[in-house]
């Protein structure tokens, strides 16, 4: 059994708690985040034929005075940032946070979730900031909680992209 | 150390001519070490190519250029001097470098000089191929160490401590930690409910109350055992004991290394410590830091600190044996199934399972001390009553008056008093079944004034004869049947004074001598002792007459005594009337004193005896006629008694 560690790391409220739950299995309550400041999550996908084990570290909430607790980003495979459409400063935190992975653990594969795209009419985050992103490589991908549109596709992706690496 | 000089070699052979060099080329080149022979076509050769070029320089010799491959020895083709002239004037720059090669390898400083160049990139490439590198090295650098360790060991110290220390420290601030453990259990649980229940359980065994403890709390199992790749938090290998209730152990092993980071964060713990113990009530996790893999163990219990001696060294047993793989974990878990039986060891457990089931040995034993007790009980309650009986008998015995009981050393010490006439108290012994051995009597003569005892001392002071029947009712000793007159008399003195006797009444006890005094003075009265015809001989078959009469007598004179009597029988002898009266006295007289002198010297004198004559005058009746003759040539008795006082004589 492969076995991956990922991240999900994102603004406070992006909605990256809800994002998953729907597609992950979970023994721990949505106190973890608030207390240890992460909680975990396991996602099982199938890669090639091969079924990957995908231990999800949730991740307290960024906000500007703190980033993320690094240390629970040691030894991740690959991680999602999630940001919120409707929130511009969210973008500007995923690409904050972007660079402190890159910084920290160096290029790893990573996935930009945009979420809350079933509100588009009110997202700040236009398309054009997202061309940007994806010119410079970035994989993005919209997402909603509430449809669930995006995520497994999110989490196949990130899996295709660890263990080709 | 050769090769790097080969390559040099072979870059020298390759810039340079083959043939004049071959010495320096061969394989079998010596060490580098070694100054080589010069070959002498080398020196002369060198001596002439300087001479050329002095020559040339001068102007004396044309510059001739020579063809390479075409010579093979420069000392055959010395006497060719325009094609030498000709090869230095092509080579001079090549034959100027390889001198200043040669120079080099010759000189050691410079030949070191141009190794130490290449050394370190020569080692690596060669410890790459094979290990002769290392075996070369080896016995150098043992020696050298051992050298270094032997002149000066404080050197080596003061480069293993900073290594060592931090581990050594660890481990006695564990162990004291766990000595602290103990004594801590031990402290908290001699005054609760359970420290008791211990204590008692210490006292029932024999064995010392810290190992009770010890034995109690050392109860536990390792439910769970995880083995986590450091870095990542992601489960390696993970096994559940048989009991354990396990949630899906790869998010708890990513949490417990989540957790793991939040304590050191938000601790700001040195990078060296971790997280070891986790404890919830009696459940526990113990986490052991290795290098690149972290085990943890879910407890539940007292484990002792054995254990985590247990995980350390498996942990490092699995650092040995997997160091590759965990290095280079890719996430790849199927590379560590072989940690199984690692795990497997951590799986420990240590069960004191309590008997709620009770085994039917102990009912048994409970069973026969419960009947042990009641067999006891029953004893002994059987031991109560027999002694209460016994008391209560000995209280209703009389002749006995119990003062008081004592009990000491297994013997029970009767005092009172007692009637001499009272039997002893074996008959009430063997009634209540008492071991006589246990009794102790000490007993104080006493008169009973019980009516038993009354004429029970009564019987034993008069001894009455069997006539005799002896009643005692209120205070009267009544006497009945009948007693020789002299027994009467002495009862009549003792009676009165027996204690407990009030009044004597013997009006129903008759004087057998009384009695019988008249029939045998009638018997003796009516005896006629016959004699023969004119003779003093009794008639034959009156010896038996005679002999009753004796008889007779003896009563006579017995009973005589016992009333007091004095007594006086007549011996009166007859005739028939056939004779002279003259004749007929004398005989009667005859046959009288005959008799009475045979009475007495039978020892009947005291009967005073009168013999006396009658004659034919006192005719005997008899019982017919014709005897009437027969019936008085004979003696007849007549017995007369009076009271002593009265008759006032002496017998005759």
């Amino acid at each position: 059994m492969i076995q991956k560690k990922i991240c999900m790391v994102g603004s406070f409220a992006v909605g990256k708690t809800s994002l998953v739950q729907r597609f992950v299995s979970s023994i721990f309550s949505d106190k973890y985040l608030t207390t240890v400041g992460v909680k975990i999550d396991k996602k099982t996908v199938k890669v090639d034929g091969t079924d990957v084990n995908l231990l999800l570290w949730d991740i307290e909430g960024a906000s500007e005075a703190q980033l993320i607790r690094m240390t629970y980003m040691r030894g991740a495979s690959g991680y999602l940032l999630v940001a919120d459409g409707t929130r511009r400063d969210t973008l500007a935190m995923a690409q904050d946070l972007q660079k402190q992975c890159l910084q920290t653990l160096g290029p790893l594969p990573f996935t930009l979730l945009v979420n809350k795209c079933d509100l588009k009419e009110r997202w700040e985050v236009t398309a054009a900031d997202l061309d940007q992103l994806h010119s410079q490589g970035w994989p993005v991908l919209e997402t909603s909680a509430k449809a669930g549109n995006g995520v497994e596709q999110a989490f196949l992706t990130l899996a295709a992209s660890m263990v080709k690496k | 150390m050769n090769d790097p000089l080969d390559d040099n070699d072979q870059e020298i052979t390759d810039s340079a001519s083959e043939s004049e060099v071959p010495s320096v080329s061969g394989e079998e080149q010596p060490e580098a070490g070694e100054q080589p022979a010069r070959p002498r076509g080398q020196e002369s050769a060198a001596q002439l190519e300087s001479l050329f070029a002095e020559a040339v320089s001068s102007g004396e010799l044309p510059q001739i250029p020579t063809g390479p491959g075409e010579d093979q020895s420069l000392a055959v083709n010395l006497a060719n001097a325009p094609l030498n002239d000709l090869r230095w004037l092509l080579l001079a720059p090549e034959q100027e470098q390889l001198a200043e090669i040669k120079r080099g390898l010759d000189d050691p400083g410079e030949l070191a000089q141009r190794i130490s160049g290449v050394l370190p990139e020569a080692l690596i490439l060669r410890s790459g191929q094979d290990d002769r590198l290392v075996a070369a090295l080896a016995p150098t650098i043992e020696a050298t160490f051992k050298e270094t360790v032997e002149a000066d060991p404080q050197y080596l110290v003061d480069l293993i401590s900073p290594v060592m220390a931090p581990s050594i420290r660890k481990a006695i601030v564990e162990s004291i930690r766990g000595m602290f453990d103990s004594f801590n259990r031990a402290l908290e649980t001699s005054l609760s409910w359970r420290g008791i229940r211990w204590r008692l359980e210490s006292l029932r065994t024999g064995r010392p109350f810290a190992e009770i403890v010890m034995m109690h709390n050392l109860v536990y199992q390792v439910e769970q055992v995880f083995l986590i790749h450091k870095e990542t938090g992601l489960l390696l290998q993970h096994l559940e004991s048989e009991a354990a209730v396990a949630k899906d152990a790869d998010m708890v092993s990513s949490m417990l290394t989540a957790i793991q980071d939040f304590v050191r964060d938000s601790f700001s713990i040195d990078a060296g410590e971790a997280l070891e113990t986790m404890q919830v009530g009696e459940f526990g996790v113990w986490v052991e830091q290795g290098s690149a893999a972290v085990l943890a163990a879910a407890i539940r219990g007292n484990p002792p600190q054995t254990l985590r001696t247990t995980l350390r060294e498996e942990l490092d047993l699995i650092h040995l044996e997997h160091r590759k793989q965990l290095t280079s974990f890719d996430g790849d878990t199927a590379h560590f199934e072989t940690v199984r039986p690692n795990l497997q060891r951590c799986l420990a457990s240590q069960f004191t399972p309590e008997k709620r089931k009770t085994s039917p040995v102990t009912i048994l034993a409970l069973l026969a001390i419960i009947a042990c007790f009641g067999y006891g009980g029953w004893l002994y309650l059987q031991h109560q009553l027999r002694w209460t009986r016994f008391y209560d008998l000995l209280r209703a015995e009389p002749g006995y008056v119990l003062t008081s009981v004592d009990e000491a050393g297994g013997k029970v010490f009767l005092e009172g008093f007692r009637d001499p006439l009272a039997g002893d108290l074996s008959p009430l012994l063997n009634d209540t079944g008492i071991d006589p051995d246990r009794i102790v009597e000490h007993w104080l003569p006493y008169y009973a004034l019980h009516p038993k005892f009354i004429l029970h001392r009564a019987r034993h002071r008069l001894n009455p004869p069997d006539t005799v029947q002896l009643t005692f009712d209120k205070g009267v000793l009544r006497a009945g049947g009948s007693a020789p007159h002299r027994w009467i008399a002495a009862a009549d003195q003792i009676a009165g004074l027996i204690p407990g006797v009030e009044l004597w009444d013997r009006r129903g006890l008759a004087d057998s001598d009384h009695e019988q005094l008249p029939d045998v003075i009638a018997a003796i009265e009516q005896t006629v002792l016959l004699f023969e015809v004119k003779l003093t001989d009794l008639v034959p078959g009156q010896e038996t007459v005679l002999a009753e009469l004796t008889q007779h007598m003896r009563s006579l004179l017995e009973l005589s005594q016992n009333l007091d009597l004095d007594v006086s029988v007549a011996v009166t002898g007859h005739t028939d009337d056939t004779g002279s009266e003259r004749t007929n006295y004398p005989l009667s007289r005859q046959r009288a004193d005959q008799i009475a002198t045979m009475l007495r010297a039978q020892g009947l004198q005291w009967l005073n005896f009168v013999a006396a004559g009658a004659g034919a005058e006192q005719p005997v009746s008899s019982p017919s006629p014709e005897l009437a003759r027969a019936y008085n040539r004979s003696v007849t008795f007549a017995v007369s008694v009076s009271s002593r006082n009265q008759m006032g004589g002496s017998p005759q």
